[in-house]
C-alpha cells in the first residue's frame, strides 16, 4: 500500500507541475499564433509512434465512519492505466489497474489487489468490428439499476458507494459488432467465467457479516456466524445477442442471454456458505426516447432462474421479472440535471423465502454545476418504495483545475435489515477524495 | 438548416452568431421589420459554406485570476439535404472529457435528434434536444447558441450602420417572433456586408436594453473559398468570463461520408480518426 501511495503521488506532482506551467501565461493575453502554439503543446504529449501511453484514473479516497463503534476509517486508493495502438484495420489495448483498501479499527485490514482492464485485439471493418480479449460490456440505458446490464463483471468491493460504471469491471470476451443502418447487433461469448470482486471479508461493505450473523438481502441469519465460505468459480461464463436500433424519434432493443451471474449467491448449508454463479436465461426490451422536455428510458428483463433460499434453507431458482423506468430533465432548462428512475423487481415464488421476493425502489441523481463550472454538487439516492430503505449520497466536487476534481462526499443510511440501508445503517461513511486522469 | 456547432464549423461562432441573428426568414407580417433586414438576414443563412466541413477548433475558458481552462474538440458537419444537416462533436482534450462525443441530426421537419457517448459510461445516451438553455460544457455558449435556427423564429430589421475594424457594417435587429422560442429576448449583430460574417453580437437575456453576452470576431479568413471565422470571442457581461474559440485546421467539401454521423462512429473513438483535417 505504501508503494502505491508513493507512486500516485509522485505521479500526480509530475502532472500538477506540467499544467501549472502549461497555464502560467494567460491564454487570453496571447495573439492568435501564439494560443495555438500552446493549443499544440498539448498534442501527443503521451504517444510514441502510434502508440499511446495514458493514466485513465487516479483516486485516493479517505474518510471516518461516523456512527460505527468498532471501525474508524476508510482508505481506498486507485490506479488504472492503458497503452493503446492502431494500425490500418487493427488495434489493441493493454491496460490494468491497482486497488488498495485500507480500513482501520475492529476489524482492520490492509488489501492491494491488481487486475486486469481492457486488454483485447480488435479487427475493424466498415460495418464490423470483432474484438477478443478482456473488455467492458456495458449493455442496458438506464442509470444505477440496469437490469440488461449482466455481461459486465460486477465490482463490489465497496458496495454501492460508486455509480454503475465504477460498479463494472472488464470481463474475457469474444465479441462481434455488426453496424446495417440504424441497427447494431453486438453478439458476445464469455469463455470464461470471472467473478464479481468482492470486499475483503473484514470490510464494512462486505455482504457477509459472519460475526453477528446477517447477509445483505436476507438480514440475519445467525447460523451465519462462524461459517465457512467456499467459492465456486470455474466453466464459461455465458454468452448474449443483442439488437438496437437508433434513430430519428425513439432508441430500442432487443436483447437474449445465456449468462452466469458474475456477483455471488450464498447457498447455505450447516457451518458453510457456498458462493455460486447460476446460469439464466435472460430475455430483454429497452427503449428510449424524448418527449416533454425530458428523455425516458425504460428497461425490462425475464429470468428463468433467479436464485432464492427458502425459509428451510433449500436453495431454488424460480422465474423473475425486472422493469425500470427513467427520465433524465433539466429543470427550468438550467444546468441542474436530474435523473429519476422507479425500478421494480419480482420473483415468481410461491414459497416463503429469506430472501426479498419482490422490492420497489425510486433511484436518483440531482447534479448542479456552478460557478462557472468550477463547482459541482451532487446528490444521489435511492429509496425503498415497498420497505424502508434509504442510501443518501450528497457530494461536492471542485473542477477548477482541468483532469482534476476535489471532492467532500457522505454516504448515509437506513432502513429495515433486509434492505441494503438497513444493512449498512452503522456504516455512514464522510470522505475526502482526489481524482484524476492524464 | 443549420447549427451553430455546424456554425463554428463553417465560420466558427460567428455562424453561431449568424445563424442568431440570422435566424432568418421574414415574417412579413411584422410592422416593425424591415424587407431589408429579412432580405439580409436571409443572405446570411444562404451565405455558401460548403456541402460538408470538418475542423480541430480550442476551447479557451478565461476567467479573471483564474488558470484558463482549455478544451480542444473535432468538429464535422455535413449537409445531407436541403435543411438536413448532421453534425458530430468529438472532444480530444483535456484527458478527462477525451472521447466525449455529441452528435446532433437536424431534420427537414425542424425536429431534432441528439445523443451523447460518455467514455465512463461507454454508452450512447439520447439527449433532450430541445434543451435551450444551459451552458455547453461550462462554456458561455448555452445550447441553443449551438442550434440551428430558423429566420422565420425572429423578426429582423437594420437599425443602422456602424464601423467595426475599418469595416462598415450593417446593425441588424433580431427579435424572436415567439416569446418561448428563444433565450434571449433581443439579438443585435454587426455584419460585414461583404463576408456577411457578424464581427459582433450582442445577446440581450432579460432585458432589451442591456446585453448580457457580447461575441466577437477576432479573426477571419477566406479559406478554400469560404469565409470563415477563425477566432472569436464570447463575453459574459455580468462577470466577465470568457469563451474563446480558435480554428486550428479547417477543410471544406472533403466528401465526408453519411456513416461518420451515425451512433456507430459516435460509440467508436477511433473511428472518425481517419477523417480528421
Amino acid at each position: 500500500m505504501q508503494y502505491a501511495v508513493i507512486w500516485a503521488s509522485k505521479l500526480a506532482c509530475v502532472f500538477l507541475i506540467q499544467a501549472s506551467f502549461s497555464f502560467a501565461i494567460a491564454a487570453d493575453d496571447l495573439p492568435v499564433e501564439d494560443v495555438t502554439s500552446v493549443t499544440k503543446s498539448w498534442e501527443n504529449t503521451n504517444s510514441i509512434a502510434g502508440v499511446n501511453f495514458k493514466v485513465d484514473d487516479l483516486r485516493i479516497e479517505f474518510g471516518p465512519f461516523a456512527d460505527n463503534a468498532n471501525i474508524s476509517t476508510d482508505t481506498y486508493l486507485h490506479g488504472a492505466v492503458s497503452v493503446k495502438g492502431k494500425s490500418g484495420a487493427w488495434e489493441f489495448v493493454l491496460g490494468g489497474r491497482l486497488d488498495t483498501y485500507a480500513q482501520t479499527g475492529t476489524p482492520g485490514f490492509v488489501r492491494t489487489q491488481l487486475d486486469y482492464t481492457e486488454n483485447y485485439l480488435r479487427w475493424r471493418g466498415d460495418n464490423t468490428r470483432i474484438t477478443a480479449g478482456t473488455q467492458n460490456v456495458l449493455w442496458g440505458r438506464v442509470d444505477e439499476i440496469s437490469p440488461i446490464d449482466r455481461m459486465s463483471r460486477s465490482d463490489l468491493s465497496r458496495s454501492f458507494l460508486g455509480r454503475l460504471p465504477e460498479r463494472r469491471r472488464a470481463v474475457p470476451a469474444l465479441r462481434l459488432e455488426h453496424f446495417a443502418g440504424d441497427y447494431k447487433v453486438d453478439a458476445v461469448w464469455l469463455p470464461i467465467f470471472d467473478a464479481a470482486v468482492m470486499p475483503h471479508q473484514s470490510s464494512a461493505w462486505s455482504p457477509l457479516d459472519r460475526i453477528n450473523g446477517r447477509m445483505l438481502g436476507i438480514g440475519n441469519v445467525p447460523a451465519l456466524i462462524g461459517a465457512q465460505v467456499r467459492e465456486e468459480v470455474h466453466g464459461s461464463g455465458g454468452g448474449g445477442v443483442r439488437l438496437t436500433r437508433t434513430g430519428a424519434g425513439l432508441d430500442y432493443g432487443l436483447s437474449l442471454q445465456r449468462i452466469r451471474q458474475s456477483q455471488p449467491y450464498y447457498q447455505m448449508s450447516p457451518a458453510l456458505l457456498t458462493a455460486i454463479h447460476p446460469f439464466s436465461w435472460v430475455l430483454g426490451g429497452e427503449l428510449e426516447t424524448q418527449k416533454a422536455g425530458a428523455t425516458w428510458r425504460m428497461e425490462a428483463t425475464w429470468s428463468s432462474d433467479a436464485p432464492v433460499t427458502t425459509r428451510s434453507f433449500q436453495y431454488r431458482t424460480e422465474q423473475a421479472l425486472d422493469l425500470v423506468l427513467g427520465t433524465e430533465f433539466f429543470p427550468g432548462d438550467s444546468d441542474t440535471r436530474v435523473t429519476l428512475q422507479v425500478a421494480a423487481h419480482k420473483i415468481f415464488v410461491s414459497t416463503p423465502t429469506l430472501d426479498r421476493s419482490q422490492f420497489y425502489a425510486l433511484t436518483g441523481e440531482v447534479e448542479h454545476p456552478f460557478a462557472q463550472g468550477r463547482w459541482r454538487a451532487n446528490f444521489r439516492f435511492i429509496s425503498g418504495l415497498d420497505k424502508h430503505d434509504v442510501y443518501l449520497n450528497p457530494k461536492l466536487t471542485y473542477t477548477g483545475i482541468d483532469q482534476h476534481e476535489f471532492f467532500l462526499a457522505a454516504h448515509v443510511f437506513s432502513g429495515s435489515p433486509q434492505t441494503l440501508g438497513g444493512y449498512y445503517k452503522h456504516d455512514d461513511l464522510i470522505v475526502l477524495g482526489w481524482q484524476a486522469k492524464f | 438548416m443549420k447549427h451553430l456547432i455546424p456554425g463554428l464549423i463553417r465560420q466558427m461562432p460567428l455562424r453561431i452568431i449568424l445563424l442568431a441573428c440570422a435566424g432568418l426568414i421574414l415574417v412579413s407580417n411584422q410592422a416593425w421589420a424591415d424587407t431589408a433586414g429579412n432580405e439580409l438576414a436571409q443572405r446570411i443563412y444562404d451565405r455558401p459554406d460548403g456541402e460538408d466541413a470538418s475542423s480541430v477548433v480550442t476551447m479557451i475558458l478565461t476567467e479573471k485570476g483564474r488558470n484558463p481552462r482549455v478544451r480542444k474538440m473535432m468538429l464535422y458537419r455535413l449537409d445531407k439535404k436541403q435543411a438536413e444537416v448532421s453534425t458530430l462533436i468529438r472532444f480530444i482534450e483535456p484527458a478527462d472529457i477525451e472521447g466525449t462525443g455529441l452528435l446532433t441530426v437536424d431534420g427537414m421537419n425542424a425536429d431534432t435528434n441528439q445523443w451523447i457517448y460518455l467514455p465512463a459510461l461507454e454508452r450512447v445516451r439520447r439527449i433532450d434536444s430541445n434543451r435551450k438553455g444551459g451552458r455547453f460544457v461550462n462554456s458561455d455558449y448555452y445550447f441553443e447558441d449551438l442550434r440551428d435556427r430558423k429566420v422565420s423564429k425572429d423578426q429582423h430589421r437594420i437599425i443602422g450602420h456602424e464601423t467595426i475594424a475599418g469595416v462598415t457594417c450593417d446593425v441588424l435587429e433580431s427579435i424572436p417572433t415567439e416569446a418561448g422560442n428563444s433565450v434571449y429576448v433581443k439579438r443585435v449583430s454587426w455584419i460585414d456586408p461583404v463576408t456577411l460574417l457578424p464581427l459582433r453580437i450582442d445577446f440581450f437575456e432579460k432585458q432589451e436594453n442591456q446585453p448580457s453576452k457580447r461575441l466577437i470576431v477576432n479573426k477571419k479568413e477566406k479559406v478554400q473559398g469560404f469565409w470563415t471565422v477563425m477566432d472569436s470571442t464570447l463575453t459574459d457581461l455580468s462577470n466577465g468570463h470568457e469563451t474563446r474559440l480558435t480554428l486550428g485546421r479547417m477543410v471544406y467539401d472533403k466528401h465526408l461520408p453519411a456513416r461518420l454521423f451515425t451512433s456507430q462512429v459516435l460509440e467508436d473513438v477511433n473511428a472518425e480518426k481517419e477523417y480528421r483535417p
